[in-house]
Formats: structure tokens, C-alpha cells, sequence
């Protein structure tokens, strides 16, 4: 029986500018909020997405879904919209907004997260390889949507 | 491949006690559930199902094992996780060196985040993908490779082997559909020789088992 390999390759949201949006909201969070985000990530990494299911991931349509993380060790939680491209990509996921957990802000969050899909497939915005590794804020931060 | 490098990983846990303990939590939460998970989703098991194969569980105490938030497994229900899946399980402490590893995949020493180290074949799984080879010692370096011997699946060790490239392990599988037939595949060497730093791999023999019969040898 074969299966996978399954290696998904996380990607961020850049702006038409050349801003990386994604990654300068990740690299200003606390230390250990980014060990939580790259820990979930990694492990489900390796298998197919359809075992990416609640409580770490949702689908909310119209090609939009989201990692939701509880970075419990500095007391937040993190919604991280997404969706499954660029087209072109095999096994890639695009990060195009991250934010507090705040249900007010939500319907806002989700507008703009599919405004960026849709600057990222007509061309418009591009996507770069996301780095988990970079960082340099050790203490605790105070990162609000990025 | 993983998604953080083994800098990364020795940075973090450069970062003190608490970073280490919770290093280890988080990746041990995490991993465990995603690997219940994916086995299950390789057998093509549902929750119920393997709740009756490990005995004695419910539905719902499968799926709060998926889940890295509420998943507490005793090694208790690990051991009887592991007879349903039929697959090994190891529950070692470690040094942090292994962990790290493992955790950022350095090459040459584990699968680290790969789809492998998480769905893990099971016992029948890895006989069917059996691998035979023999080392020529590193002394003979830039010779031809050794005549190609087909062995019966019986006398080859089961799975992987030592090449004695930088401790790599050196693992292959082959895929055939028909019934009643074992496909091998000859590989004379692993690649074009590094003069000094890898040895030669005269053989490989892999037989692949489909539905029964032996290949003929």
C-alpha cells in the first residue's frame, strides 16, 4: 500500500509592495506564541490535509480556512487564515492573515484574509517560503494583526 | 521534510529548563495525536473501529487521543494502541541531542517530520517492502559493483540497512499491482562514489511481496 509522502510547504502572504506581512506578525510575537505556531504546524506537516481537523484547523469556505492556536504559555490564542495554494504549488499552504482571537474582529479578519487569496491567484500579491525559524523578539510581545 | 532546522531547534532549547520541558510537552502532545491519527487514516480504520480492535475503548476516547488539547494516553493505552495497529512503539527517555534531531530532521540520523516517522508501516506493511544488501567495505572504493544475487524474502533482513554513508540509512520500496508476483529491482550503486567518504553498495535486492508465492530464485 502506498502512502504519501505528504510534505507540505507553508508559504506567506507578501504584499504587491513586497511587505511580508505574515512574517513580520510571526516574528513580532513572544518566543514561546511562535514555538506553539511552529509546533502545531509540524505536526501535520507530514500528513495528508485531510486529517488537519478542529480544534488545530478549520475550514470556513470559499477556499478560505484557518490554524487556530492557543499559545496557552503567554495566555492568547491565534487565528492564522489561510488556504491551500498558490495554485501552482503541490502540498503548499498560503498564511495570508494572523491575529488575537477576537470574535468581533472576525468577519473583518476573514475579508481581508480572502482579499489577499485573490491578490495571490490573480497575480497581483505574491507568496514567499515561510520561515519558522526567524525571530528575534525573545520576550513577550505585544503583535496584533499582521 | 521538517519545518525547523536543528540550529533552530539547539537555540530553543539553549533557552532554559522551562523551554526544554515544554519543548518536549508540546512535541510530545502534538506528534502523539497526529500519529494515531495518520496510522489510523493509513489503515483506512475509523474511530469506532480501532476503539474495538485496542478493546475495551469507546469512540470518544479515540478521539480525544487524536486531539493534542485533551489527548492523555497512559502507556497502558499506548501498548494497546500499538497491538491494533499491529506496529512498534518506543517510549524511551532520550537526550535532548536525539530529540533534536528527530524534532528538526538532521539528516543521515532519523525520518524526522516526515510522513513516515508519523504513519509507520505495519509488520506486514514493511515485509512486503523488505530490502537485502550487502556492504563492500570502504577500502575498495571506485570498484565495480558486486554480481547481483536474487535472495528469497525468507533470508533478507527485514527492513533497512547500514551504507556506511555519513550513518545514513539507506531504505527503498517498489510498487507493483499484479497478483501472485514478487517484483525485484537490482541497484548496482548508490550513487556515483564520494572518493573517502562513501562506500560502495554492491547490492540491492528488493523483493516486494504482493498477494502470496515466492520469486523465483
Amino acid at each position: 500500500m502506498v502512502y504519501g509522502p505528504f510534505d507540505w510547504s507553508f508559504f506567506g502572504y507578501t504584499t504587491p509592495a513586497g511587505n511580508k506581512l505574515m512574517q513580520e506578525w510571526y516574528d513580532s510575537l513572544p518566543v514561546e506564541a511562535r514555538d506553539e505556531i511552529t509546533d502545531a504546524i509540524s505536526a501535520v506537516q507530514a500528513i495528508p490535509n485531510h486529517l488537519w481537523v478542529r480544534p488545530l484547523f478549520d475550514q470556513l469556505g470559499d477556499g478560505l480556512s484557518e490554524f487556530r492556536i492557543d499559545a496557552a504559555m503567554v495566555s492568547r490564542k491565534f487565528r492564522i487564515y489561510g488556504y491551500f495554494g498558490p495554485r501552482d504549488e503541490r502540498q503548499a499552504y498560503t498564511f495570508l492573515l494572523g491575529a488575537d482571537k477576537r470574535r468581533q474582529h472576525q468577519k473583518n479578519e476573514q475579508d481581508e484574509a480572502k482579499k489577499r487569496m485573490n491578490r495571490i491567484e490573480r497575480g497581483e500579491a505574491k507568496a514567499y517560503e515561510f520561515d519558522f525559524t526567524s525571530g528575534g523578539n525573545e520576550e513577550t510581545g505585544k503583535g496584533q494583526g499582521g | 521534510m521538517s519545518l525547523t532546522s536543528l540550529a533552530a531547534v539547539m537555540k530553543r532549547l539553549g533557552r532554559g529548563k522551562a523551554a526544554r520541558e515544554r519543548f518536549v510537552a508540546s512535541t510530545l502532545d502534538k506528534n502523539l495525536a497526529t500519529q494515531i491519527r495518520a496510522i489510523r487514516d493509513r489503515q483506512g480504520l475509523s474511530q469506532e473501529r480501532l476503539a474495538e480492535l485496542a478493546g475495551g475503548m469507546n469512540q470518544n476516547a479515540i478521539s480525544r487521543l487524536e486531539s493534542p488539547t485533551y489527548g492523555k494516553p497512559t502507556i497502558t493505552t499506548l501498548k494497546r494502541l500499538a497491538a491494533a495497529f499491529d506496529v512498534g512503539l518506543v517510549v524511551r527517555f532520550v537526550p535532548f541531542s536525539q530529540m533534536a534531531d528527530w524534532a528538526s530532521g538532521a539528516p543521515r540520523l532519523v525520518p524526522g517530520h516526515s510522513t513516515e516517522a508519523f504513519a509507520v508501516p505495519n509488520f506486514d506493511e514493511e515485509l512486503a517492502a523488505s530490502i537485502a544488501a550487502s556492504i563492500r567495505p570502504p577500502q575498495q572504493l571506485n570498484a565495480p559493483a558486486e554480481p547481483v544475487q536474487i535472495l528469497p524474502i525468507q533470508s533478507v533482513p527485514l527492513y533497512m540497512f547500514h551504507v556506511g554513508y555519513h550513518n545514513d540509512w539507506m531504505a527503498s520500496r517498489t510498487n507493483t499491482g499484479r497478483a501472485n508476483t514478487y517484483e525485484y529491482v537490482n541497484t548496482g550503486l548508490l550513487s556515483p562514489p564520494v572518493p573517502g567518504i562513501q562506500e560502495w553498495l554492491s547490492l540491492i535486492n528488493i523483493h516486494q511481496k504482493t498477494t502470496g508465492g515466492r520469486p523465483n530464485a
